[in-house]
């Protein structure tokens, strides 16, 4: 498939990366899955252009973003609200824009939310590795994928998709309202029990469902560190074991930590149970220093939601 | 041999065996792995299985099955595993073919901690390099970063634990002890595993099964594979 330069980056931003849904099938390996920190806003931003949901697009965070629009093309701004300027006017968060060779588009600092996504039609074709284009700055995959976007790189997308472009009709594909969430409401996790809820007490069990926590600055990708009432003598480490997404990880200093897309694969510390994907996305898009409290949730129910949310996006 | 099927949230499967050694788990561990991955019947429905000492986390697709189809049919892979109608168990380690062999080079100038081994386990240095390349081991698990693989096990008398602080840089290759594992670090990276020499065939990729051996070899032959892999 032959490709054309499509971006150029002229300020990378604080900390920008490319993500598509993820590497898959590798985590025998020890190959985390990476994948978008914010899977809802990254699915709208593919829907709204029509793209396949696995298509590669930028996840920034913070934001602070400039790039030089290299060929006629469409974009799609979908998650926290940075104040995107294109050629110095507003342009829209979570709809698409047309953009012209040449159009410079500026990212603001993030003012609600934490990370959004700038996708493009038919997907950034930068180099798969392990079947995926997704950064995961720790693994070290590959060039391509083990750091965050730099100055003066160049992002290609499909000759196909500019094709794509001069056919369709040139109006605008906005995010229902109803469809965009707020980033700034309290965050209530739901919390599934599962590995070793059952080897806590009573009263540890009770400390985690009512103590108000605020994410702390150890908050990234990887997970996401909380801070709160210190829960004490937890169960020491254990043997390893796989971790799933949405791991609530309990070391030994009592503080929980909320792993996510690019966490290790397995490990020792003890888990009280998973949110769902669902909530990881809600979690991502919070700042230092927000509340979060857990509730306890129903997995059927959970199960049900998160299916539902497949359909629509077609996953 | 025990074992159960707890659900972790509505998306994984997480598979316990107890009351036996991490030594006697391995083949069923393997076994179970190679099973459930090359499942016909599950070629749509698991999306990663993580093998480790005593579990193996089994996600799947929500979308393609129903959690409790899958635990029934999780149940049925082992029984016939554990408990094949006619025959022996079927849970065996991989053939000696996958056994591989890895050089390693215990010059001094790669083996940072290999003098303090030493002192720790009272035996001269030849003596730990020979009993470290001549146990076979086996990989139990791998994370910590892609292609770390965790081998045991190591032979009592050169056993040493982690560094109090991690070292801030360890070099790529490094081959290191914890305890009664050892392991080759695939990438430059902080690390609080004891360094005792260093392998110039850093990327070799292990999987959970696979049986290991180390060869000695001369800083000569080190340095020449270095820039045959150079050139």
């Amino acid at each position: 498939m032959t490709t054309i330069p499509a971006l150029e980056i002229i300020k990378p931003g604080i900390h920008s990366l490319i993500q598509d849904l993820g590497r898959f099938g590798y985590q025998h390996l020890g190959i985390t899955p990476g994948g978008p920190a914010d899977l809802h806003s990254y699915l709208w931003a593919n829907k709204i252009l029509s793209n396949n949901s696995n298509m590669a697009s930028i996840e920034i965070h913070y934001g602070l973003m400039t790039l030089r629009v290299l060929t006629d093309t469409r974009i799609a701004i979908c998650g926290a609200e940075f104040g995107v300027n294109i050629n110095n006017r507003p342009a829209l968060n979570w709809q698409t824009h047309n953009v012209k060779a040449g159009d410079i588009i500026q990212y603001g600092g993030a003012k609600t939310g934490k990370c959004g996504y700038l996708a493009i039609l038919g997907g950034l074709q930068t180099e798969q590795i392990y079947h995926s284009r997704s950064t995961v700055i720790r693994d070290e995959l590959s060039e391509s994928t083990r750091s965050p976007l730099c100055k003066t790189q160049i992002l290609p997308i499909t000759r196909q998709s500019v094709k794509q472009l001069t056919a369709e009709s040139p109006t605008c594909t906005r995010v229902p309202r109803h469809y965009i969430p707020n980033y700034s409401t309290t965050l209530i996790l739901g919390l599934l029990p599962c590995y070793q809820w059952q080897q806590l007490t009573l009263q540890q069990q009770q400390q985690l469902l009512t103590t108000k926590y605020q994410i702390s600055a150890q908050a990234d990708r990887m997970g996401y560190r909380l801070t709160g009432e210190m829960i004490a003598n937890l169960p020491t480490t254990l043997t390893s074991e796989g971790i799933a997404l949405g791991s609530v990880q309990l070391p030994a200093d009592g503080q929980p930590i909320i792993l996510l897309q690019d966490r290790q694969t397995i490990g020792g510390y003890p888990k009280a149970g998973v949110i769902s994907v669902l909530d990881c996305s809600k979690l991502s898009q919070r700042q230092q220093g927000s509340d979060i409290t857990f509730k306890l949730d129903n997995p059927a129910v959970s199960r049900y939601k998160t299916q539902a949310f497949m359909h629509f996006f077609n996953l | 041999m025990r074992y159960h099927l707890d659900m972790i949230g509505y998306d994984a499967i997480l598979i316990r065996f107890t009351d036996a050694d991490n030594a006697q788990l391995l083949p069923v561990i393997y076994t179970l792995n190679r099973q459930l991955t090359n499942a016909a019947d599950l070629d749509a429905v698991i999306i990663d299985v993580i093998p480790s000492y005593q579990t193996l986390l089994v996600s799947f697709n929500i979308l393609t099955i129903e959690p409790h189809q899958l635990v029934t049919k999780i149940h049925a892979h082992i029984k016939q595993i554990l408990m094949p109608q006619s025959q022996a168990p079927r849970y065996t380690l991989p053939v000696s073919a996958e056994l591989l062999t890895l050089p390693v080079c215990y010059h001094k100038s790669l083996a940072p901690d290999l003098e303090s081994l030493s002192l720790h386990a009272s035996l001269p240095i030849d003596e730990i390099i020979n009993i470290h390349s001549s146990t076979i081991y086996s990989c139990y698990a791998i994370g910590f970063m892609p292609n770390f693989a965790y081998l045991g096990d190591v032979d009592k008398r050169i056993q040493i634990p982690r560094h109090a602080k991690p070292q801030t840089q360890v070099a790529a290759g490094s081959v290191g002890i914890a305890d009664n594992q050892t392991a080759i670090y695939p990438k430059a990276s902080p690390g609080g595993w004891q360094i005792i020499g260093q392998s110039p065939a850093a990327l070799h990729s292990l999987s959970v099964g696979c049986q290991v051996k180390f060869s000695q070899i001369s800083l000569d032959e080190f340095n020449h594979y270095h820039q045959e892999a150079d050139a």
